[in-house]
């Protein structure tokens, strides 16, 4: 069926003048807070912007923090949380429920998009290659100078431990942040990392060792510094 | 148990992952006996700690507020572009719509549209109908006023836009037959809703060479959309007009009733 009309026919006034309206009074908040992830999606896929609103408040987070603590750059975390999000909203409509939850989707999501900026960014260790983590060279940003005592304060504590993270090689960095900073189970961390579990289990090990020698050698250098 | 053995599973047995209760009865056992294997638990346990305090501390690191507003404003243009992702909208009309300046049709094409007009009249009146063609200019609607409001200086709209798609009907810019039948009254019975923006930016060139099309959706959708529209029947199809730049981007929809 096709009508022909004038807008100015029906409305009594011209299109243009239509469009300097302000834009109406947002509508009551309705009680979207407890709804699950994927419902959340679902609403949200079909043009609710509060469900959009409120995935976002809850798993921004998650998103963010992944993409920092892999790569140390703010500016690259909110790439990367921009780019997943956006993906979200054009291509929410491909997550399927059936494979596991949405917040081990987004992660996913935002695996792949960090690897893929670092890789573009050239400060990529290659992800296969099991002898990188032979280097246990302290990096310079390892070495504090600004606490003689080294009784560190909170945010150098963090910072410390920041750098360290990321002195892992990216192989075992990535399970660790998955494993012991997001909480995720293994079976979890290996769908998304697409390897056995036996491989999370193992890289997790060897993570957890080499990051003690990081954090070690840090603290040993620091009290060199000061004596 | 070799320390070896004991190495491969001192994380896991630290972090509280080691399911079966034998192994970690052996772990335990041999940490008893095995100082340096006591140390390395005691490190295990210490670094799980420092890495919950770490997680904890930044817990709280967000992104700037920014990437949700870009996010958002992403989100309405992808919701204008395509209405309803998964629901099936009914594409009612293709309206012309002509803001700036009067439609510039090749002369070729309004020649061809007269001869049309002039056939279709015949072949209408010979039927004893009602002749069902509408002048083009009647569709054509001259601005008396700025298009847009400018968007805030920090919104980048073009950086979510780009990859928005068209509305899913073909702009059709010849002019359209109505259907026999039709009720000739029908448009002084409707009213119309002012618009609401559906983007924060909008192109006044696309705008000029751009469509009204009308669609049937959820009341639901407009309600979503802010829309002044009683929540309760959100099931219902309601007429809503949306305006589509020639760049395809959907700027406002309005409400027909
Ligand atoms: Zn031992």
């Amino acid at each position: 069926m096709v009508w022909l009309v004038s807008s100015t026919q029906r409305t009594g006034k011209p299109v243009a003048h239509c469009l300097t309206m302000r834009r109406l009074a947002p509508l009551p908040a309705r009680p979207l807070a407890n709804e699950s992830d994927e419902e959340l999606l679902r609403r949200m896929l079909t043009g609710e912007e509060e469900a959009f609103e409120v995935l976002y408040d809850r798993r921004e987070g998650l998103v963010y923090q992944f993409a920092l603590r892999m790569s140390g750059s703010a500016a690259l975390a909110e790439d990367v949380t921009q780019d997943v999000f956006l993906s979200l909203i054009r291509h929410g409509h491909q997550f399927d429920a059936g494979r596991g939850k949405l917040a081990k989707y987004l992660l996913g999501m935002t695996r792949n998009r960090v690897l893929t900026l670092l890789q573009r960014e050239r400060s990529f260790v290659a992800l296969t290659d099991e002898d990188e983590d032979e280097d246990l060279s302290l990096p310079a940003s390892l070495i504090t100078h600004e606490d003689p005592l080294l009784k560190l304060t909170r945010a150098e504590q963090t910072e410390t431990m920041r750098q360290a993270i990321l002195a892992l090689p990216l192989h075992y960095r990535e399970v660790l942040v998955l494993c012991n900073l997001n909480e995720l189970s293994y079976e979890d961390a290996a769908g998304i990392l697409s390897c056995p579990v036996g491989t999370v289990r193992s890289r997790l090990n060897r993570a957890r060792g080499l990051l003690l020698d990081k954090l070690r050698a840090a603290r040993q250098t620091a009290e060199q510094i000061v004596a | 148990m070799k320390c070896e053995d004991f190495a491969e599973l001192a994380a896991e047995l630290a972090d509280g992952r080691l399911q079966e209760v034998a192994a970690q009865q052996r772990l335990h056992a041999h940490a008893a006996v095995c100082l340096p294997c006591a140390r390395s638990l005691a490190a295990q346990e210490n670094l799980r700690q420092e890495l919950r305090t770490y997680a904890d501390w930044t817990a709280a690191e967000t992104a700037a507020p920014r990437v949700k507003q870009e996010l958002r404003t992403a989100f309405r243009a992808q919701l204008a572009a395509n209405i309803t992702p998964g629901e099936p909208v009914k594409v009612a009309t293709v309206l012309p719509f002509v803001a700036r300046k009067q439609q510039v049709v090749p002369r070729w094409l309004a020649a061809v549209a007269a001869g049309l007009a002039i056939v279709f009249m015949i072949g209408a009146l010979w039927l004893g109908r009602t002749p069902a063609l509408i002048a083009p200019d009647t569709a054509i609607v001259p601005p008396a006023a700025p298009l847009w409001t400018p968007p805030p200086p920090e919104f980048n709209a073009t950086a979510a836009a780009p990859e928005t798609k068209a509305v899913p009907v073909a702009t059709t810019r010849q002019p359209i037959r109505r259907r026999s039948g039709q009720p000739n009254a029908w448009q002084e019975r409707e009213t119309a809703s002012d618009f609401v923006p559906l983007t924060l930016a909008a192109d006044e060139r696309a705008l000029a060479n751009g469509t009204l099309v009308r669609l049937e959706v959820p009341r639901a959708r407009l309600v979503a959309l802010g829309l002044p529209l009683p929540v309760e029947s959100g099931r219902e199809m309601v007429n809503a007009e949306v305006m589509v730049g020639d760049n395809g981007v959907a700027y406002a929809i309005r409400l027909v009733q």
